[in-house]
């Protein structure tokens, strides 16, 4: 009858409401996921992409470039730049200034693969925002921990 | 009295009139434009507007050599990057004949489908907040951030992974992925049945979605719809199982099959691809040998012709072709999205449903704009 | 000759005002304040204004503090229930930030738009006010703890929690917005068609209970509370009260006019600053309104639970600590369910609530004939 499957329709729907509301006030009381940014930072991946870096070899004090350019050639845009100097023999190349596009990069890692010196490679950096653009182009060859801005 | 039938003089006067959703809006997944008119509630015409975020892709993709465009592909269809990176890899390898190594194949099925996983479970939660359950939403995301995390351990970064390469995977498993991976499938079967429960039985949700948007079989196939459109409508057609390419035909899973073709069994399919990915990664994990994850190769230069190849995507059928004239660089390079598919049948779908109908459609259409404009 | 005047003990003053707050405004304060007017010259007349002028402070005072700690308390419920902490930076647990939110409403830009309706617009929010205001002026507090106690006060709630639809769509209207108006028309076709549940409902409960005036109800529930006294119809007049109440506040999964996923906000879409803040405050006030009826009706208003009466926890304890476990379930349903089409929620209450509060009256007063209420 019409009256019976009328008030069994309503009785199924207020039924379905309440498996909804179960699963809702048990996770009210499940832990949570937040993370406490910036009191908890959260520690990446050992093969994170962060952002191109060029570390100092511990052992030598110098960077490892050989000017190959391999990297250079590598990118998919352009975001990588080497200006070499005449060293103060005058006859061999030095690195001058390795210029890296922070803006421009793609963070796709190409670079870092096809330096055959292990001279570059990708740090853990992810707070690269930034108020200006200008600080965006990034030299990255200084003894400084932090690279200079251009 | 008053005789208000339209044809009276005293009738009401009611017209058309013709209302913007977007670029900017919480529902269009992206920066879609859609030009609707209405009568009252009720929607007459819908006009999606496209083009807000195109990038010139295929363009850019004349301009680098082959290996440099994988990372172009992990911005189309950003949330399944592991598999659009695979599309692509995919037709060069067909073309130079490249034969990728057995334990790159199965690395790859097991990102491909982790990947599934994930880009179902964000596509949950974004359509349950669509309609308006908004806690349903960081379940859905609570999921996804599990397999973003093991991503991240795997290939370095969280959404734009940039891992499938030509002619095999860039970096090897690390040591905690198959028991990270295993995990993953317990906590998904976990999971769906939460999601299950929590949405799928709800009278709300469900007079939202049944019968809402229904896409005949017949018009699913004409529009060139695939994926979880085209399987809820009914046809059964999985790229995996009808024209498998890798190492598909090794595994048993089923293909779940929608019968009305309303955004209802849409959703239902989505839950339960979720539920055979789990099943395709259990045994994978099982089977995977060892071996190198990289073929050896040398210059990419696929010899002078025309290529095509097609993936199943999260989204639906993803194709790649291109023209090759036997340099290192592409001659011309074409994207044949499955999203851009499966949205233009939205105007013909949405018609004659009210407006809160084609939030309702357009979430369980499941499309993601930088696929479409590329 | 009449009986000397008490002591006044001002520590058995404050134990009795924590205990009976009632007995001892309208027992000490009353009288002394009549007395002080009378010794300066001023008649009945002018301690009735006074009063009043007293308790409309004090009730701002309440509305304000209630508001204030609502929206608080409204995001990290929110955020509890999905497995998030809500706001804590701004004082331990967050308990500053609705003082953060006022200062941040009350330095923004007061706009108006320049094709909107002017005195319509600026008198929209504090209609909404008013209505809240006239409402919670016959709500029980605790025993004798009301503004005033009118015979006819459920009749008076039935009448006057109508002025809000006033409110809306003087906003809506005069927005010069097609989304406002849209947003505004919805919500009006909702409040009118969802006043007439409840009102039936209350009916039923009058009924039983065989009075009118608010505070008798809440009497006549010392031995047993009406949501059992009554028998089944306890539960589903509860149930369709709360159904209906959160229809009549806006609140999901209702929320329709204010539906962000569809509509941008819906009806206050041009209101900045503080009366944006005024719709809010009258929101929330309404939600704890549909609480304290709730509870009045149902739960025993300020009278303890049978059993635990021995225990001494005064009544207005009980009574916000019943409203507060309302006020949860109202967000409960807000954070769980979908939202609800229009056309589906005008079914909801003309094709399912409206005939089941007339099967439930009917039942009442069966069950009142025989014998079931005296």
């Amino acid at each position: 009858m019409g009256l019976f499957v009328w008030i069994r329709d309503i009785a199924k729907g207020f039924f379905s409401l309440l498996t909804g509301m179960g699963v809702t006030i048990k996770e009210f009381f499940s832990k949570d996921v937040t993370q406490q940014y910036p009191d908890e930072r959260w520690r990446m991946a050992d093969r994170f992409r962060g952002r191109v870096d060029l570390p100092l070899d511990p052992l030598s004090g110098a960077h490892k470039c050989t000017l190959c350019m391999m990297c250079v050639r590598a990118c998919p845009n352009d975001s990588l730049e080497i200006v070499q100097s005449k060293g103060a023999d005058g006859k061999t190349r030095v690195l001058d200034k390795y210029i890296y596009k922070l803006g421009t990069c793609t963070l796709c890692e190409l670079c870092v693969e096809a330096c055959n010196f292990d001279a570059i490679r990708m740090n853990h950096d992810y707070e690269m925002a930034t108020y200006d653009r200008q600080e965006l182009t990034l030299i990255l060859n200084e003894p400084a921990s932090r690279p200079r801005q251009a | 009295m008053m005789n208000l039938s339209p044809q009276s003089k005293d009738a009401l006067k009611t017209e058309e009139y013709w209302i913007n959703m977007g670029p900017q809006h919480p529902s269009t997944h992206g920066v879609l434009r859609l030009v609707m008119r209405l009568d009252g509630e009720t929607v007459l015409e819908v006009v999606p507007h496209l083009g807000y975020i195109h990038r010139s892709m295929e363009r850019m993709c004349e301009w680098d050599v082959y290996p440099q465009l994988v990372h172009l592909t992990d911005r189309m269809d950003y949330l399944s990057a592991m598999m659009t990176n695979w599309a692509y890899v995919q037709v060069v390898e067909k073309a130079m004949g490249l034969v990728v190594p057995e334990r790159a194949e199965y690395i790859r099925v097991m990102v491909a489908e982790l990947n599934r996983l994930s880009s179902h479970a964000m596509w949950f939660g974004a359509y349950c907040m669509d309609l308006g359950a908004a806690s349903a939403f960081f379940y859905g995301f609570r999921e996804r951030e599990i397999v973003v995390d093991l991503f991240e351990t795997l290939c370095g970064q969280r959404l734009t992974y940039h891992y499938v390469r030509i002619g095999g995977v860039s970096k090897d498993l690390t040591e905690d992925f198959v028991p990270r991976v295993l995990d993953i499938c317990e906590t998904f079967k976990r999971a769906v049945d939460e999601y299950e429960a929590l949405v799928t039985g709800n009278v709300i949700f469900q007079q939202r979605t049944k019968g809402i948007g229904v896409l005949s079989a017949e018009k699913a196939i004409s529009y060139g719809c695939g994926g979880p459109v085209l399987r809820g409508s009914g046809v059964n057609f999985d790229l995996r199982k009808n024209d498998p390419y890798s190492v598909y035909g090794r595994f048993e899973f089923d293909v779940p099959v929608g019968k009305n073709g309303d955004c209802f069994d849409r959703y239902q399919v989505r839950l339960e691809e979720m539920r055979q990915s789990v099943r395709i990664l259990e045994q994978a994990v099982k089977q995977i040998p060892g071996g190198p994850s990289m073929a050896d190769v040398k210059a990419i230069r696929p010899p002078k012709g025309e290529y095509y190849a097609r993936l199943e995507t999260a989204r639906g059928d993803m194709g790649v072709y291109f023209v090759s004239q036997g340099g290192t660089k592409p001659y011309r390079m074409k994207f044949r999205s499955a999203c851009f598919s499966n949205l233009s049948c939205l105007p013909e779908i949405s018609a004659g449903w009210k407006l809160a109908d084609v939030v309702s459609i357009l979430g369980s259409l499941d499309v993601v704009i930088p696929d479409i404009d590329r | 000759m009449p009986a000397p005047p008490q002591p006044f003990v001002l520590s058995a003053f404050v134990v009795q005002l924590l205990l009976h707050p009632g007995a001892a405004l309208s027992g000490t304060v009353g009288p002394a304040l009549k007395g002080l007017l009378a010794g300066v010259g001023v008649g009945d007349t002018g301690y009735n204004a006074l009063v009043a002028l007293l308790c409309f402070v004090v009730m701002s005072g309440f509305v304000t503090v209630t508001a204030l700690v609502l929206t608080l308390a409204e995001r990290k419920v929110a955020a509890y229930f999905q497995n998030r902490k809500g706001p804590n930076r701004v004082g331990p647990w967050g308990l500053l930030q609705p003082i953060a939110d006022v200062v941040k409403l009350l330095q923004k830009e007061d706009i108006v738009p320049r094709a909107a309706d002017r005195p319509i617009f600026l008198l929209a929010p504090f209609i909404g006010m008013i209505a809240t205001y006239m409402v919670l002026a016959v709500i029980p507090f605790d025993q004798g703890l009301s503004v005033t106690d009118l015979d006819l006060g459920v009749l008076y709630i039935t009448a006057v929690s109508g002025l809000g639809v006033l409110s809306i769509l003087m906003a809506g209207w005069s927005s010069a917005n097609k989304y406002s108006l849209l947003g505004g028309l919805r919500s009006a076709a909702q409040i009118v068609s969802y006043e007439l549940s409840p009102a039936l409902v209350v009916l039923s409960v009058v009924l039983f209970s065989g009075t009118l005036s608010v505070q008798a109800i809440v009497e006549k529930q010392s031995a047993q509370w009406n949501l059992w006294h009554m028998g089944p119809m306890g539960v589903l007049g509860m149930l369709i009260y709360l159904t209906a109440g959160t229809a009549e506040i806006n609140r999901a999964p209702f929320d329709l006019p204010e539906a962000e996923s569809e509509l941008t906000a819906g009806y206050h879409t041009e209101y900045s600053g503080m009366r944006f803040s005024m719709f809010q405050l009258a929101e929330f006030m309404n939600m704890f309104i549909i609480a304290a009826l709730t509870v009045t009706l149902f739960l025993g208003g300020w009278q303890p639970l049978g059993p635990l009466r021995a225990l001494g926890v005064p009544g207005y304890l009980w009574f916000f600590g019943k409203t507060t476990l309302v006020m949860f379930v109202i967000m409960w349903f807000r954070w769980t369910f979908p939202r609800v089409r229009v056309d589906q929620l005008m079914k909801l209450e003309w094709k399912i609530l409206l005939p089941l509060s007339f099967i439930n009256l009917v039942l009442v007063a069966l069950w009142a004939a025989a014998g079931v209420g005296k």
